[in-house]
């Protein structure tokens, strides 16, 4: 555990076992709306809130200034040093969850919820796109890039019984003639009436598409993953988790809860890590599983954090990979007292001991990150300041490198 | 026949499993509406952070909330709210800023499920008491708040004098 306090332009951190070091820029706030009663959330499925194409970074949030919850984008060049003013992508009476994913060019799609459906926008050049209906009585989006013209989204849709299922489908671009469309979308799950499936994330790698989401059928929350080659027909789905079963007279079993997923490595290795309740006493840890197959199947599970970290609580759990074989997991805890951003890099070994990202640790809370590498091995963090749980929060970015 | 059998005992045992959501002969309702009422009454509300499938959750069910005297008891002095800590649906809290169930959790720093907190009527928390308790313990719990003792005393100092 490695542990730098302070927000000091050009730290480095060490990793004695890998001898990777990491340099992370001094932080920048996202957006100036901030205020007494002004809360940011970056709650999406699979924590997809940062993306970045060409030099261009993308960041979704939700925030309340204007009085209620709205979804909102941001963006800059990478070498800029302030970001845009908020641009408002909902239209509604609420908005919450934006997500966001990146095409070629400078081009975006930010997906997310309101009236109780769901939404989506491209954003390129300065321009957002109206707002275009992906589905009703439908909530939690995630959304992937699959080709350099088209995205795939996973959601939860509730039926007229109130019966939860797992949709997905593709959101095709046209540049040409500026047209998008919503392939029709596909159940992923066999659940019965009145299961509750929640938070799905999806990813894609070369070989196909995987999804993973969170089913409460068996008494407890299970993961479960399917597999797709084209995002029209997915594979039945299998249990991404290992359960533990704490008694044998109360209770079901341990809980699992917000998986997030990526895709890296030239080979199209898959990972998701999750927040994972078999520790029991100390609250949740982060767990992982990698696939090397491109999501078709996958190791057994691992613990991701370090020992110094295994009496504490794990929260908000984000993942990046790249083409290069970079992979960083990324959360916050409280082992030093006040929740700090840690992350841990994964070589050919394992999960690196824990380190914490300088900019996002210190006396205040820094919570909830999300993660995105560039092409240049650059790696693009978010998260949330405040100085205490309960108290305003401010929403702020940094760059990480490695050397 | 054997078939309907068969599926009349599954449906027994499917409605029988432990699932750990909260006391269903209680009168637990979701925090906004649990706030909203206690506003409006001028009740405490005694706030129970379950998780789906929670072994302690379930023993605390079926042997402290399966007590009369602790339902009456919890029934007439509180607002009794329900939250799923790994619940996507969002609620607002007094500060105006609205969350998700698991995020509330996150705040609260509840690191075990079940986690009770005893909390004013605006959602001011005045007592945090994790894990299983007994019937006694709850009674307990409900004096020093309901009495009002935490004013001026600690949980520690009230058991010392109580246990004099």
């Amino acid at each position: 555990m490695i542990r730098l306090a302070g927000a000091q332009l050009l730290l480095f951190i060490t990793t004695p076992l890998f001898a990777i070091e990491w340099q992370f820029s001094e932080k920048i706030q996202v957006t100036q709306e901030v205020g007494d009663r002004i809360f940011h959330h970056l709650d999406a499925p699979g924590r997809k809130h940062i993306a970045v194409s060409n030099d261009l970074i993308a960041i979704v949030w939700e925030d309340n200034h204007t009085g209620k919850p709205q979804a909102y984008l941001a963006y800059k060049q990478k070498n800029e040093k302030v970001f845009s003013g908020p641009v408002q992508l909902s239209t509604a009476e609420t908005a919450f969850a934006p997500a966001v994913t990146a095409l070629d060019n400078g081009v975006f799609v930010v997906g997310w919820e309101q009236d109780n459906a769901l939404y989506y926008r491209i954003y390129e050049q300065g321009r957002l796109s109206p707002p275009i209906l992906i589905s009703k009585q439908a909530r939690q989006l995630a959304l992937a890039r699959h080709s350099s013209h088209s995205i795939i989204a996973t959601w939860v849709h509730q039926d007229q019984k109130r019966a939860s299922h797992i949709l997905s489908a593709m959101i095709t671009l046209d540049p040409k003639v500026k047209l998008t469309w919503v392939s029709k979308p596909v159940t992923l799950d066999t659940a019965s009436a009145g299961s509750q499936l929640l938070y799905p994330t999806i990813t894609r790698s070369t070989s196909g598409i995987v999804v993973v989401w969170e089913n409460r059928e068996r008494g407890h929350t299970i993961l479960q993953r399917s597999f797709s080659n084209d995002g029209r027909t997915f594979s039945r789905p299998m249990q991404l988790n290992e359960s533990v079963v704490k008694s044998t007279k109360y209770g079901r079993g341990s809980g699992v809860t917000r998986a997030a997923a990526c895709t890296y490595s030239k080979d199209s290795q898959v990972a998701v890590v999750w927040m994972d309740k078999r520790g029991s006493r100390t609250g949740y840890d982060i767990y992982g599983a990698i696939s090397r197959d491109g999501g078709r199947t996958f190791e057994k599970n691992e613990i991701v954090q370090d020992d110094f970290g295994n009496d504490k609580t794990q929260w908000n759990p984000a993942i990046a990979g790249n083409q290069h074989g970079d992979l960083v997991a990324a959360w916050d805890d409280d082992r030093e007292d006040s929740s700090d951003v840690w992350f841990s890099y994964r070589n050919e070994d394992g999960w690196s001991e824990d380190m914490a990202i300088s900019p996002a640790s210190g006396e205040k809370h820094q919570v909830g990150p999300a993660i995105v590498f560039d092409s240049n091995r650059n790696l693009h963090v978010i998260w949330l300041e405040q100085s205490a749980d309960f108290s305003p929060t401010r929403l702020y970015y940094a760059m990480g490198t490695m050397r | 026949m054997y078939k309907t059998m068969i599926i009349a005992v599954l449906m027994v045992v499917a409605i029988s499993a432990p699932r750990a959501d909260a006391p269903h002969d209680y009168p637990f309702m979701k925090y906004d509406e649990g706030v909203r009422l206690a506003t409006q009454q001028n009740k405490r509300i005694f706030l129970y952070f379950g998780r789906y499938g929670c072994g302690f959750c379930d023993k605390t069910n079926r042997e402290s909330f399966s007590d009369p005297g602790l339902k009456k008891l919890y029934t007439e002095k509180f607002v009794l709210v329900y939250v799923d800590a790994e619940g996507a649906d969002r609620l607002t809290l007094a500060s105006g800023e609205t969350i998700t169930e698991q995020q509330l959790g996150a705040k609260l720093k509840t690191l075990v499920t079940p986690y009770f907190i005893y909390m004013e009527p605006d959602g001011t928390p005045i007592l945090k008491v994790p894990g299983f308790q007994k019937v006694k313990d709850f009674k307990n719990y409900a004096r020093y708040i309901n009495e009002e003792f935490y004013k001026t005393k600690t949980l520690a100092e009230f058991n010392k004098d109580t246990n004099k």
